[in-house]
């Protein structure tokens, strides 16, 4: 499948915006939350959801449009799998962090720092793609969308 | 550049590792889990599949990026089909949701009325209640804690053999217009009469202490079978509460012992409601809790040689919600021994039946909750269906929520599908039975 310069640029710009929104109510869900207000963090689950899917399809989109034997195209492609291995990890240790506060009265430091760590990280490493993208979008030596 | 090929084959390792776990986990969704262990992973695997999709998504991602489309045609196709594959199946805990939900209010309606749902005061259910069964937010990220007081390890028998504790949960400030209005929850554990402890499920009891329930997590004394106690190893088992001749008969008097001492102390001292009590439990505490609310009228009934005197007579029990509960004891006994209740199962002995839920059921029955996961390998749906059967039978109000793909104890962790629906059924039903 493959998308326009135009559509990409949107897509991008899109994706920028749902990384900020989502990283900003993971933490504060994350840090804060009660079971009082659930609608509101059903609604904000939905755009996590959204986010991490998008940030995915996007590294997908991208892998045959990076000109790979460009050095700002090698670096971006380097970055994709970087961003895809965090992704995998950062999934798995939220699972560990969803059975370990079901079983302990407390959630370990470790545990809740690997947590904090992975919704940056996967927030920062879908920004900078995105960022990437916007900035090279004109550039045909590191994307070719023809 | 053999730096890079050594990445690339570690990297293709992973991705195959994260497949293999992937069609194990189907394997568990659909059978529950027919080996030994693959049953015990059943208890947890389906409660966190609900991130899966996304693993299973960016690990197909990866997959297709390490293998050339234009050389390898054929396996990046091949990569694309199974991994489409995976995240499908990794969803479908997520996308049978809308099942249970269905069946969860069919059964409420023909319990409670097709508009059982009014009963409970809007204020309530906006100030208190959850608003929807199932909301994405903590199936991403866990489920939030509920503040709530807890007292722990009280000590309530001690035979110089055994010693037996329970922990209270309660409200944090005392607020009279909480949905609970301190009725009493007598909590009881699982681990196939043989293991487990109290703490199971605590995410679910500071929820409802924190709604304004008062809730009692008890042990009780466990049968000595080694084996079955090792094969529960992770159930952070007690070793002061295993005694060398406890059956279900002692458990229950244990129980009873405990509802005795409700009333005497434990309930003045707590400021717990004892015209409103609920007893609640999972697996073999699921059976427990269906012997104590179906038999706590049996010291009337045809198995009364073995009820007589057993529970206090000054509580109220408003309803009993035994999850995944076991019935048959004849049955269960045939392959756990002698040792479940005294006897061979061979015995021409009442003691089987008069263990066995299904046949305490009267008219005069409080209403009963059942959770039951339809995958459950370690204790068979149709134990719980014999119960619900002699329900109906008899007119008692019995709702049986079922749960596709679901495995033992999978409300555990609440965040996940299972786990949302029940709590918003059950915090439902506890106030319309108040």
């Amino acid at each position: 499948m493959k998308l326009s310069k135009a559509a990409m640029s949107l897509y991008c710009k899109l994706l920028i915006i749902l990384n900020i929104i989502s990283l900003i109510s993971e933490i504060v869900y994350y840090t804060l939350a009660t079971t009082s207000v659930m609608w509101i963090w059903n609604l904000f689950g939905i755009v996590w959801y959204i986010t991490w899917i998008i940030n995915i399809l996007l590294i997908y989109f991208n892998n045959s449009r990076i000109a790979k034997s460009n050095i700002i195209g090698k670096w971006m492609n380097r970055i994709s799998y970087f961003a895809l291995i965090f992704i995998i990890f950062s999934l798995l240790i939220l699972i560990f962090n969803n059975l370990v506060s079901a079983y302990l009265s407390s959630i370990p430091f470790l545990i809740y720092f690997l947590t904090i760590f992975s919704l940056i990280g996967v927030s920062f490493f879908g920004l900078l793609l995105a960022f990437f993208e916007l900035k090279y979008i004109d550039n045909r030596g590191v994307l070719n969308f023809e | 550049m053999n730096k890079i090929k050594y990445i690339k084959i570690g990297l293709i390792a992973l991705c195959l590792g994260i497949y293999s776990f992937g069609f194990y986990s189907i394997y568990i969704l659909f059978t529950g889990g027919l080996d030994p262990y693959s049953r015990l992973l059943g208890v947890i695997l389906p409660q966190i599949l609900t991130q899966m999709p996304l693993v299973m998504f960016a690990t197909t991602i990866l997959f297709l990026k390490l293998v050339n489309k234009h050389n390898r045609r054929k396996i990046y196709t091949l990569i694309l089909l199974i991994g489409s594959y995976l995240t499908l199946m990794m969803s479908l805990p997520l996308i049978t949701t809308p099942i249970s939900i269905s069946y969860a209010e069919s059964e409420f309606s023909v319990a409670y009325g097709q508009e059982w749902d009014k009963n409970i005061p809007e204020g309530m259910k906006s100030s208190y209640f959850l608003s929807n069964p199932l909301s994405m937010g903590p199936v991403f990220l866990g489920w939030p804690v509920s503040e709530c007081q807890v007292e722990q390890n009280i000590e309530y028998y001690n035979d110089g053999e055994i010693r037996l504790l329970f922990d209270v949960y309660m409200p944090k400030q005392p607020k009279p217009d909480l949905p609970g209005n301190r009725s009493t929850i007598i909590m009881i554990h699982g681990g196939g009469w043989t293991a487990g402890n109290k703490g199971q499920g605590t995410l679910i009891m500071k929820y409802l202490a924190a709604q304004g329930y008062v809730i009692f997590d008890v042990q009780y004394g466990l049968i000595d079978i080694p084996e079955l106690r090792e094969y529960f190893s992770v159930a952070n088992t007690d070793p002061r509460n295993i005694g060398e001749n406890i059956t279900v008969e002692n458990q229950i008097q244990h129980l009873g012992n405990f509802t005795k001492q409700l009333v005497s102390d434990y309930a003045t001292m707590f400021n717990a409601n004892l015209d409103s009590v609920f007893i609640m439990g999972g697996s073999a505490g699921g059976h427990l809790t269906a012997v104590m609310g179906l038999g706590y009228n049996e010291d009337n009934g045809i198995y009364s040689e073995y009820y007589n005197n057993t529970f206090s007579k000054n509580i109220t029990i408003k309803a009993i919600v035994p999850l995944y509960p076991a019935n048959s004891m004849r049955e269960i006994a045939a392959g756990i021994g002698d040792k479940l209740l005294g006897v061979p199962f061979t015995s021409p002995s009442t003691i089987f039946e008069a263990f066995t839920p299904s046949e305490l059921v009267d008219s005069d029955d409080p209403p009963v909750l059942i959770f039951q996961g339809l995958s459950d390998s370690l204790v068979n749906p149709k134990m719980s269906e014999e119960i619900e059967r002699a329900l109906d039978n008899a007119g008692v109000k019995c709702c049986r929520l079922l749960f596709p793909f679901a495995g033992h104890a999978n409300e555990m962790i609440v965040n996940n599908p299972y786990g949302q629906v029940w709590l918003y059924y059950l915090e439902r039903f506890l106030y319309i039975n108040q």
